[in-house]
């Protein structure tokens, strides 16, 4: 009897224990929810220790199917749909990118991760803040009319949403080179990839 | 996870545990006014209930109120914050810990599998599941292992090298999880999970009559809030 | 005795550039009901053979793969592991990640919702193996909650229910105590009585004396030499040494230490008072334990199953807070969040304790609190375990044995004068094991008080000068060893109820 099926079962047991240790490393980060202002500080520093165990799942699984499934996963494990449905997308763009470009070209796989660290964090993290942010300046305006609350019509203004987001983009390429690091100092040297 | 699960409420299919948790979670951050907040988590509060972890639901249901009562004395700026961040996440949390902590993994799988998941999906959250409270020990073992070396790894330890630290700690995670990737997945496929061929379940599977009540009870309730809330606009 | 289930024809394999574990020119046939043995140093092999009778080379490990293998009629070539599963049963030597569900049951029947068997043709098969096996008392427990000779227990139930013609162990007793061992044994023995065909590749080689019809002993890839029944019964001391292998009978071990000088102190220099732990009001698992040892001194702490030695080990490096208890260094008293600083825990799996990306930067993390640097405790601890040859490599990319000595250079690395070890020896081979305990003996002459923790009797036969026994959750005796006979008393104590006999 052949075997139709796509994947391997060794692919997808290495690509969920990464999502776990991924998760892991995410709620060591969960005292920064205590505030809605540091929570928005979860996803960048996440971006950044976090960046390792997304890029051994391409480099050591070499399937750029992988990666989508670890961006589903993660979303899933969210339990939020604004979340699932950028973790979704982000995991189709940097799926896309990792097959064109092959799956072992570090440089696809960065932008890749840019890409997903952006929308996940915009999905996770900005969309319950927008909410929070946009109820709290109506309940203001309601009060004292709408000079009131520079500060915070400021952060969800367009411009710094963007500057958020770049923010963000600049933590998972850090991500990405300390990962690179990593890769080659331990893992490759140890000859597990 | 759900080691000690002694059931003391009723058990009923942990997908509506889940769809609730996926409906609380758009509807708590969108549907604004005090009473709509208080509507949504008495429904968590009561289903929480039926699930049986009577002292969870009374710890959030006094955090709330305490929570409630200080947003009316407090400044603006405050109240805000506690209304529309914390109280919410609150409601969202009490739901979560009920999924999580009154389902049986291999229910949840079994659940599943039922609802034709495919293989891609189905085994990797199997995988998750079932490996969180391992790796929970292997951090452990890894940090006694690092105190034993003599390094600090308290937090004022981590402020000093930060980078050493978290590659301390990371390093060996990484290398034994890949590890066991390929001891479990050897011991897996020469138990034909890679075998295509019609599955089947040892656990049974049914959705029954007070699954479907409790389902209908919680979709119709949402509606309606949903509902009041459109007509008062 | 019938036909040839597993026949190598001329084979022989590599896994790529590496040459550990590859084979040359292996032939052998195996015919039904044969209770087959292979051993040999690490790194000969038999792991590599087990491999190539499942399946799982070539589908899942590549490599080089020559001559043909065929097991029930069918070349492995073209078999996937999935399709030999139904007929091959494997049981490797790692119970923590062989298992894939969280409840006892469900594992058992895993092997069946593969395999599409029918719900209630399932029920019943499962039903019937733990009968088998007499475990229901294993029924549909938290498969955490099981120490791991009873996980390594539901494993075979769980081959069982396929009702397989092979049953393939890969150093099945690697992570399991003596008690477990000897209930592992009889359910080989069950296995062998009922008629299938069981390959077994192994260090320990005691418990499985009686049972064996023919040992294969291998050496860099090639089979060395094949033992029939009689050959093992007459094989001599000499013989066991020439092959490197650990002992066929316990009763051969005697104790070897000879240039032992019992330290008697008014004081000692370690003391342990009233020592009591437990994770929750009910079960305790240590309860007024009183220890003590000298500089110069190893110290064997030995009791029977259940995690109640790692716990006071753990405990006595400051690693775990005990619930009461007293510790005393040199006589002043210490507090239990400063015993870290005197004590070193080495662990029984070393991938916990290695850090560095080469042995070198791994020893000099040890002494990196060390006020001067230690250049030349290092250069001694990598020449007195044997390490030099890879100073430069990965410590990850080392094999267990290797691994295990690395982290004891570790433990000499860090300067502290007290140093505990946990199963040092588990799943280490006769050379591995030699070198480690030469090591211990070593440390133990510069004056370090050593304590061990392990059920391995020729191990301790050559490093233990002392021993603590732990029964009924607390210290129960503790000895001096000068002779043989008190060393018996070791011996008497980890097989006793167990029925043991050669």
């Amino acid at each position: 009897m052949e075997e139709k099926k796509k994947f391997q079962i060794k692919d997808l047991i290495i690509t969920a224990l990464m999502v776990l240790c991924s998760q892991v490393l995410y709620r060591v980060l969960s005292f920064l929810f205590i505030s809605p202002y540091t929570m928005l500080l979860a996803v960048p520093i996440w971006s950044i220790i976090g960046a390792i165990a997304y890029f051994l799942v391409p480099v050591k699984t070499k399937n750029p199917w992988m990666i989508l499934l670890f961006c589903v996963l993660t979303s899933i494990i969210g339990f939020y749909p604004p979340y699932i449905i950028s973790c979704i997308f982000a995991g189709i763009i940097a799926m896309l990118i990792a097959r064109i470009k092959g799956v072992g070209n570090y440089k696809g796989l960065t932008i890749g991760y840019m890409i997903f660290c952006v929308l996940a964090g915009f999905g996770g993290m900005y969309v319950p803040f927008l909410f929070y942010a946009d109820q709290t300046l109506k309940s203001y305006e309601k009060m004292f009319g709408s000079k009131y609350l520079g500060t915070l019509t400021k952060i969800v203004s367009p411009m710094t949403t963007v500057m958020m987001l770049i923010l963000i983009a600049i933590c998972g390429l850090i991500g990405a080179v300390i990962s690179k690091k990593l890769l080659k100092k331990h893992f490759e040297k140890a000859g597990m990839i | 996870m759900s080691k000690s699960c002694k059931q003391n409420g009723i058990r009923y299919d942990p997908r509506i545990k889940l769809l609730q948790v996926l409906i609380i979670g758009v509807l708590v951050f969108t549907l604004t006014g005090k009473k709509y907040e208080v509507l949504l988590f008495l429904s968590v509060f009561a289903y929480g209930m039926i699930s049986g972890i009577y002292k969870t639901c009374f710890k959030f249901l006094a955090l709330y109120i305490v929570l409630f009562m200080v947003a009316e004395i407090s400044p603006l700026f405050i109240s805000t914050t506690i209304h529309y961040f914390f109280l919410c996440f609150i409601t969202l949390t009490l739901a979560t810990i009920n999924m999580i902590r009154t389902s049986e993994i291999s229910e949840v799988l079994a659940s599943l599998q039922n609802m034709k998941i495919p293989y891609y999906i189905n085994i990797p959250l199997a995988v998750i599941l079932r490996f969180f409270p391992t790796l929970k020990q292997d951090i452990t073992c890894i940090k006694q292992g690092i105190k034993t070396r003599g390094i600090d790894i308290s937090f004022l330890g981590f402020l000093k090298h930060p980078f050493k630290v978290y590659e301390m700690m990371l390093i060996p995670m990484l290398m034994r999880m890949l590890c066991t990737a390929t001891e479990l997945s050897a011991s897996v496929e020469t138990r034909g999970l890679g075998v295509s061929c019609k599955k089947t379940s040892y656990t049974e599977v049914k959705f029954r009559m007070l699954d479907m009540l409790l389902l209908v009870i919680m979709m119709v309730f949402y509606l309606a809030i949903i509902i009041m809330k459109i007509k008062n606009i | 005795m019938g036909d040839v289930v597993i026949d190598f024809d001329n084979v022989s394999f590599s896994y790529g550039t590496q040459t550990e574990g590859s084979l040359r020119n292996i032939n052998f046939k195996v015919k039904e009901g044969e209770f087959i043995l292979l051993t040999g140093q690490s790194g000969s092999g038999k792991t590599t053979v087990t491999r190539l009778i499942n399946g799982l080379i070539p589908h899942f490990f590549e490599g080089v793969l020559t001559g043909t293998v065929k097991v029930l009629g069918s070349d492995i070539k073209t078999t996937t592991p999935g399709e030999m599963g139904k007929n091959i049963a494997s049981i490797f030597q790692n119970p923590r990640s062989q298992f894939f569900t969280t409840n006892s049951t469900k594992e058992v029947a895993f092997a069946l919702e593969n395999y599409g068997i029918d719900r209630d043709e399932m029920i019943g098969r499962v039903n019937c193996a733990f009968h088998d096996f007499e475990a229901e008392n294993l029924m549909d427990r938290d498969m955490f909650s099981l120490s791991s000779g009873e996980k390594q227990k539901i494993a075979i139930i769980a081959a069982k229910t396929l009702n397989p013609k092979i049953y393939v162990f890969d150093e099945p007793s690697a992570n399991l105590d003596i008690h477990s061992i000897i209930k592992l044994k009889k359910n080989m023995e069950w296995l062998k009585k009922q008629g299938h065909t069981v390959i077994v590749s192994e260090h320990r080689l005691f418990y499985l004396k009686n049972l064996v019809d023919k040992c294969l002993i291998m050496k860099d890839g090639k089979i060395d030499r094949e033992l029939k029944k009689n050959d093992i019964d007459n094989l001599n001391d000499s013989d066991i040494r020439a092959y490197k292998l650990r002992t066929f009978k316990l009763s051969n071990i005697k104790y070897e230490l000879k240039d032992n000088l019992i330290v008697n102190k008014q004081n000692a220099d370690f003391k342990v008072e009233n020592l009591s732990f437990s994770y929750d009001v009910n079960h305790s698992v240590l309860s007024n334990c009183n220890l003590e040892g000298n500089f110069g001194e190893t110290v064997a702490i030995v009791g029977h199953n259940g995690n109640g030695k790692t716990t006071l080990g753990k405990i006595m490096s400051g690693l775990l807070k005990a619930r009461s208890g007293q510790f005393f260094i040199e006589g002043k008293l210490t507090k239990q969040k400063n015993l870290y600083k005197s004590v070193y825990f080495v662990m029984q799996d070393a991938d916990y304790q290695l850090y560095s990306d080469s042995v070198v930067s791994e020893l000099m993390l040890s002494s990196m609190n060390s006020i001067k640097q230690n250049d030349e405790k290092i250069e001694n601890a990598i020449t007195l375990l044997n390490i030099s040859s890879f100073r430069n490599r990965h410590p990850q990319s080392l094999s267990g044995g290797q691994k295990q000595r690395v982290t004891i250079a570790a433990a000499i690395a860090s300067n502290k004068k007290i140093l505990i070890f946990d199963e040092p020896t588990s799943g280490l081979d006769y050379e591995n094991m030699k070198v480690v305990s030469e090591a211990i003996n070593t440390l133990r002459k510069k004056g370090i008080l050593i304590f061990v923790i392990s059920h391995d009797l020729e191990f301790l036969s050559r490093v233990a000068t002392k021993a603590v026994f732990i029964e009924n959750n607390t210290v129960s005796k503790r000895i001096n060893l000068k002779k043989s006979d008190e060393f018996e008393t070791i011996k008497r104590f980890l097989l006793q109820s167990e029925g043991y006999e050669e």
